[in-house]
């Protein structure tokens, strides 16, 4: 190597500065949306959440408080490395104070420890696995929206009352897919039902009939899908496709979202059941709000995660405006004292663990001789009340739970 | 021999020295500046893209899956730190160690096979590995090993502190960077790089090519995984991601754009890439078109990579040739003439021959043989008072591309006359270009008989026993020993056929009783001789004929010496001075050879002191013994001189004329003429049995030798013309 | 038999032909190209892809059905594979075979890029024709009328194509253009020409394959990039040049990875890459190829 490839190397170093300089700024709360928004959950999540949380900052009324307020995004392409380079950017050189959303719970595990380390705060709405406030749970962290135990216990039971008592499970094989499956299972059978077999299939993909077969061949009444977004949908469409259902199975969708439903149509989607933590058409205020974000969102009406992100962050700032400052553990345990209380999920708490806990609901999708429109898809079969919809507190094996 | 393909330039240790340390007091200073946790990964690929950048640009071995490495490490460093709590120290060298072993099992696997069947088996078992880090319970499939701690190095530095591991990991990269240039620049890399440029010529001068490319693949492996196990603690994750196929196709992005086979290239190309996906992140997809982008103009358009251009454009214009770079991998293209003169005072010849590709061994010989001639005429005042220049083309061993620098140096460099080549199939491709642009064509490898026969014309001569007289002068020789059932080997090609079906001809004539029991046709270059050896092993014949040549011979020889095959049969091989100097002590005492002018035999029979100063003159050159391939391209080049001399012009039509009857100027010794009706020399053929001499104790050479003079076997006139008439224009 | 019930095992053994269907179609393509370009063709996934979207965008903006876009998808595909061979492929002939290997690689990059960047990765949905609605009750499974067309539709092209390499004048020139181009170009042939048009013929299959897979997988911008590897695996095993050895180890491939899945579901990924392996390292050649 002689001094002409130095300058090359001096060269492209100064050139990679910028990509790297620390941006010194405080006295401006920033938050940071990192989620999926080119893949298999972007519709559920992605730019959308970027919508609820501005939305939430400008319902605040940030500027009137003398408050400066930023969001920034990311795309954590449903992998862990991905998000945690983000993340670690973002809270070393980035100055980022808090980060909401983050589905797929691989990478929300990633990001849980390094808030941890790092001592800033984690708002969870999309990831799903119930460990965030169980054997993962930290202070710097708070789980919104739902987990995996509240699907579980919702749909599970519910399915199991009303006489589907042998299961076989479709699960996508990473954190999310295997607690889900661990929870609804522990349902199915505290229920007396019977597990007849289960399955795991990569994240993403595109053919399911090999597994459907196995799931027809055990002969299960319910075929549980362990799985979300566009799993979902593709084992649902391929079902039909095989006649599942024809042939007296029923699927039971674990993780169904509006925008799933949205994109199976009813004629396909009709009569699932599954469990949420919010629908848009349920009273005054969430139509209101549903109809505001979708003139926002490009027509797409808000899925429970979009709501949590704008809840979340009502909430966050509500207790950094009360502490004063954007101290990720101070602010975080501001929020566990003070309970909440927004449009969409009325009034609820965070209890020591990190979970927030509210009503969950269970939904059937309408079918299309009962829809008066687009977005209009779900009745209300039932309502779980906040104290049952979660597991107990003392089940977790979360640290920060005194015994 | 300056005909390698890397441009190999003197480098000055100093300048480098200097370079060096600039860049590692660049890169001390960089944390003060930018994101260390940036540079850290920045570090950490390039790392893993020299690694990868000495098995391809050094050892010409582009595989395609070497993110099973860099995972593979991530992997077994992250368990090691998190679940068995080892010190960072040890858990790095524990994944290094991993990928090592992993690296020696691939590549025991991949190197059996050469150029794209390699690259696939490399995919394929990174492959496997990817499917087995997906289902093992220890690496937390989707999720990845997260929250491997940091640890304390040597229980002393803390490397939560980011600047400290900063410091850690570019101490790594840089004793990884010096381990892999003290590599190339030694005796082990010089010899992976000449067996990278032409392997059929490293195995015959004895190197065993396997050995090499496996230690270079276990090598790049390892340094793969200290890539892969620092990462692993830098970023306290390891997941999928690394080793995943797209990761394999990135670090080759990095090396094509920095530079194949330069030093530095491998660090500017993982820097550069680095930075465009930091910048377009925000973009999303916007990353891989550009990564696309960029593969396709630097395939298209910038081969060399950043660091390869800029030193080209750098030391083109300053004649200051301080930089190691190489041309990108061996690829057939044509060699640089030795002085290209442009003046009235200079006759141009061209020698069209094999310097890279299967034939190599023969085709250098005989390039050396030429120079020898051409060196010796000018040093005696040239060639009708003009200075002779030898232009040297590259045909690889391949028809159209010998064609095609044949009509390039006639018709553009307007030689004389044309010399070569090695491969029979390229001898009638460059025959039809000498007949078409009227310029005389010498042969003194290549040998088939249709090139004079079926397809001759005015312009084309042989000074080597083509292939009708050296198959009958052998079968005549086996004819009077007792075996009765033969079997035939020989290159899958023109010369392997013709020269057989001439054997067995004059076997029939000559032997009623023997016959042939079975044939068969290795591929030339072959490498895996085992089929075949077991094809006449299990026909059982009593002798076989071999037409094998160069390094071919010296693989087969050596498997089927594995196999016995020499004590079950007898065996008549080409074993000349290449392959028996190749060999060396791997030859097998006993076998009948046959060769066109053995240099020890011909010392007995024609000694001369021309000859004497021949060999030292060769020896000077390629610290060798010359074998036919040389003496005869000398004496193409002598004989040529000779009929411009007669001529007294060079004039194309003259020389023909005075080259039909001429004496040939032969190292081999007088009593040699051109015969008009089909232009072949009768040169005749030397037969004798492999043994060691006390003269040579190095390689084995003859004992027992005779010569068949070429007029006891070549096809009567009468016949030649019953094949076909007159030579004609 | 061996403990596995016999529905579940031809259930997955007409799966495995299903997906078989899709690597014979998918690896003849690529042996065509490589038998007489030497390219190994990486942009093939990409191409598959695109073949799918061409008919999404058929139905969307043309309201060109299902059954056209069977004949003008893959021919719109091939024509972008044409000039693709024109514009770049070509100048890379006389180089080593690696650098098409690269070229092709990043070409396969951009365009996933392109439509990653244009559709996001959630995919389109692509409504099954009607007439190849519901199925049959076979008894051991529900066997959907549509995978069955697929594999007759695969069979036939496949066969076609065979057919008309091996056994018609101009599948001879094409075959005679791979062992000595210069001999062919002597008899007047254009085998520039050829070539191009060859390598458009492979892509129009890739193309063809992305059609038959748009109702039933979702059409998608990444649907490609794993199948590529797969079916490189395939055609090694096959004899990267050899016609009948792609389409015939396409499907075996496809049922052995099915049988895998019913004993072994956790080496149904890496089975193929095994027996490439082994392949490799016993015949070279491939099972049916010839040496080159």
């Amino acid at each position: 190597m002689n001094w002409r490839t130095l300058l090359t190397v001096v060269a492209t170093v100064v050139l990679t500065a910028g990509a790297a300089e620390a941006q010194i700024s405080d006295g401006v709360v920033k938050i940071g949306v990192l989620n999926d928004q080119s893949s298999l959950y972007a519709d559920l999540t992605g730019q959308g959440s970027v919508v609820a949380a501005r939305m939430a900052v400008e319902d605040f009324g940030a500027p009137a408080k003398g408050l400066k307020v930023e969001i920034i995004f990311a795309d954590h392409q449903n992998k862990a490395d991905v998000g945690s380079n983000i993340t670690r950017q973002w809270y070393d050189a980035d100055k980022v104070d808090v980060i909401v959303d983050v589905p797929n719970s691989a990478v929300a595990l990633a990001v849980n420890q390094l808030t941890r380390d790092k001592k800033k705060a984690f708002l969870v709405s999309g990831a799903a696995s119930s460990d965030l406030t169980g054997k993962a749970c930290s202070p710097n962290t708070i789980h919104w929206t739902y987990d995996t135990w509240a699907l579980a216990n919702g749909t599970g039971k519910a399915i199991v009352k009303t006489g589907g008592n042998t299961w076989f499970f479709l699960t996508a094989d990473y954190a999310f897919g295997h607690a889900l499956e661990r929870d609804t299972e522990a349902v199915v059978l505290a229920h007396g039902g019977k597990v007849l077999g289960k399955v795991r299939h990569p994240l993403n993909t595109a053919d399911f009939s090999s597994f459907l077969l196995q799931a027809q061949a055990s002969k299960a009444k319910i075929i549980g899908l362990a799985n979300a977004g566009g799993d979902t949908t593709n084992a649902i469409k391929q079902a039909a496709e095989f006649g599942i259902v024809k042939g007296g199975q029923n699927l039971a969708g674990l993780l169904v979202f509006l925008t799933d439903v949205h994109g199976l149509g009813l004629p396909t989607a009709q009569g699932l059941i599954f469990t949420e933590a919010f629908y848009w058409d349920m009273n005054d205020k969430t139509r209101a709000w549903g109809k505001k974000f979708a003139e926002r969102n490009r027509g797409i009406h808000p899925t429970m995660i979009h709501a949590g992100v704008y809840a979340s962050v009502l909430h966050y700032l509500k207790a950094v405006e009360a502490l004063k400052s954007d101290d990720g553990s101070g602010v975080i345990a501001k929020m566990k004292e003070t309970p909440t209380d927004d449009p969409l999920f009325g009034k609820g708490t965070i209890r020591p663990d990190g979970r927030k806990v509210h009503d969950m609901y269970l939904f059937e999708v309408k079918k299309p001789a009962e829809s008066k429109g687009a977005w209009d898809y779900y009745t209300l079969r039932a309502t779980i009340p906040a104290a049952e919809a979660f597991r107990p507190l003392d089940k977790g094996d979360c640290l920060l739970v005194k015994k | 021999m300056a005909v390698a393909a890397a441009r190999v330039v003197p480098r000055t240790l100093r300048t480098e020295s200097v370079a060096f340390a600039a860049m590692v007091a660049l890169l001390l200073a960089a944390p003060a500046v930018f994101y260390p946790v940036f540079l850290m990964k920045a570090l950490c690929f390039a790392l893993f893209a020299c690694a990868f950048n000495l098995l391809v640009g050094y050892a010409g071995l582009l595989s395609f899956g070497h993110a099973a490495f860099l995972g593979s490490a991530g992997y077994a460093s992250a368990h090691a730190a998190k679940v068995w709590g080892v010190p960072p120290e040890l858990a790095i060298l524990f994944g290094t160690a991993v990928a090592a072993v992993v690296g020696l099992a691939v590549g025991a696997l991949a190197i059996r096979r050469q150029g794209i069947y390699f690259s696939m088996i490399t995919l394929a078992l990174a492959q496997m590995i990817y499917f087995f880090s997906l289902q093992a319970p220890f690496t937390g499939g989707e999720d990845g090993i997260q929250a491997v701690p940091r640890g304390r190095l040597f229980g002393l530095l803390d490397l939560n502190d980011t600047l400290t591991l900063y410091f850690v990991v570019l101490a790594i990269f840089l004793g990884g960077f010096l381990v892999i240039y003290r590599a190339i620049h030694s005796p082990f890399g010089h010899v992976l790089k000449a067996i990278r440029d032409n392997e059929p010529r490293a195995i015959s001068l004895g190197y065993k090519a396997d050995h090499y490319k496996l230690i270079a693949f276990v090598l790049s492996a390892a340094l793969s995984g200290l890539a892969g196990g620092t990462k692993a603690l830098v970023f306290q994750l390891a997941s999928l991601t690394d080793v995943h196929w797209s990761m394999s196709g990135e670090v080759v992005l990095m090396t094509l754009l920095g530079g194949l086979g330069t030093v530095a290239g491998p660090v500017v190309g993982a820097f550069v890439v680095i930075m465009l996906e930091h910048y377009l992140a925000q973009l999303g997809a916007w990353v891989t078109v550009v990564q696309g982008a960029i593969f396709v103009v630097c395939v298209l358009t910038f081969r060399r990579g950043i660091v390869g251009e800029l030193s080209r454009l750098l030391t083109k214009p300053l004649r200051m040739n301080l930089v190691l770079t190489v041309e990108p991998p061996p690829v057939h293209r044509a060699i640089g003439t030795v002085e290209r003169a442009q003046s009235q005072t200079t006759i141009k010849v061209a020698i069209v021959s094999s310097a890279s590709g299967p034939t190599a061994l023969l085709g250098l010989a005989g390039i050396e043989g030429a120079r020898i001639a051409v060196a010796e005429l000018n040093a005696a005042g040239g060639l009708l008072d003009r200075r002779l220049d030898l232009l040297v083309r590259d045909d690889g061993g391949r028809p159209d591309v010998g064609a095609r620098e044949a009509r390039q140096a006639i018709v553009e460099d307007e030689v004389a006359a044309v010399f070569g080549p090695v491969g029979s199939d390229v001898l009638l491709a460059m025959s039809d270009v000498a007949r078409e642009h009227r310029t005389i064509l010498i042969t003194h490898t290549a040998n088939t008989e249709r090139a004079l026969v079926e397809r001759g014309h005015r312009y084309i001569f042989s000074v080597v026993p083509n292939t009708f007289m050296e198959g009958s002068a052998v079968a005549r020789y086996l004819a009077q020993r007792p075996y009765q059932q033969y079997m035939v080997v020989g290159p899958d090609y023109e010369l392997g056929h013709i020269q057989a079906e001439a054997f067995e001809r004059r076997l029939r004539r000559d032997n009623a009783a023997a016959s042939v029991v079975g044939r068969t046709w290795p591929k030339l270059g072959e490498r895996h001789f085992t089929p075949h050896i077991s094809a006449i092993l299990a026909a059982r014949p009593e002798a076989v004929y071999s037409n094998l040549f160069g390094s071919d011979l010296i693989e087969f020889t050596r498997q089927a010496a594995e196999h016995n095959l020499f004590t079950k049969v007898a065996f008549a091989g080409l074993y000349d001075v290449e392959a028996l100097q190749g060999l060396g002590h791997d030859a097998v005492e006993g076998v009948i050879a046959y060769e066109r002018g053995p240099f020890h035999v011909i010392r007995r029979l024609a000694p001369s002191e021309r000859f004497e100063q021949f060999i030292h003159a060769y020896g000077a050159a390629t610290n060798k013994y010359p074998s036919a391939w040389a003496i005869n391209a000398y004496d193409a080049v002598m004989t040529w001189a000779r009929a411009v001399q007669k001529a007294g012009t060079v004039e194309t039509e003259r020389v023909v004329d005075a080259l039909e009857g001429l004496e040939l100027d032969s190292l081999r010794g007088p009593g040699r003429f051109i015969r008009p009706i089909d232009h072949q020399a009768n040169v005749g053929s030397y037969i004798g049995v492999v043994a060691w001499d006390p003269s040579f104790p190095d390689f084995m050479i003859w004992r027992d030798a005779v010569y068949v003079p070429g007029d006891e076997v070549w096809r009567p006139e009468a016949e030649v013309l019953a094949v076909r008439p007159a030579p004609k224009a | 038999m061996l403990g596995i019930a016999p529905q579940a095992l031809f259930g997955q053994l007409l799966i495995g032909l299903i997906n078989g269907s899709f690597y014979a179609i998918l690896s003849l393509g690529l042996a065509v190209i490589f038998g007489l370009l030497n390219i190994i063709n990486f942009t093939h996934g990409a191409q598959y892809m695109m073949g799918a979207f061409g008919a999404w965008f058929l139905l969307q903006y043309a309201g060109l059905g299902y059954w056209w876009a069977l004949l003008v998808a893959p021919l719109l595909v091939g024509l972008i594979g044409v000039v693709l061979e024109r514009v770049m492929l070509k100048r890379l002939y006389h180089l080593d075979h690696l650098y098409g290997l690269l070229l092709t690689f990043g070409l396969a990059l951009i365009i996933q890029g392109l439509f990653r960047n244009q559709f996001g990765s959630s995919g389109l949905p692509y409504a099954m024709p009607a007439e190849l609605r519901g199925g049959f009750n076979l008894g051991f499974m529900f066997l959907p009328t549509y995978r069955a067309w697929v594999v007759v539709c695969s069979l036939l092209v496949c066969l076609g194509t065979w057919y008309v390499i091996e056994r018609t004048r101009l599948g001879s020139y094409l075959r005679a253009a791979t062992e000595n181009p210069t001999l062919v170009r002597a008899f007047g042939i254009n085998v520039p020409r050829m070539i191009t048009l060859t390598y458009g013929f492979g892509v129009a299959l890739a193309a063809l394959a992305g059609v038959l897979a748009a109702p039933i997988y979702q059409v998608n911008p990444l649907m490609g990039a794993d199948l590529i590897i797969v079916v490189f695996a395939v055609v090694v095993i096959g004899g990267m040049g050899s016609i009948m050895g792609s389409i015939v180890t396409g499907f075996a491939l496809g049922v052995i990875e099915g049988l895998t899945k019913v004993f072994y579901p956790e080496a149904s990924n890496t089975v193929i890459f095994v027996i490439m392996a082994l392949v490799l390292l016993v015949k070279p050649a491939g099972l049916f190829g010839r040496a080159h």
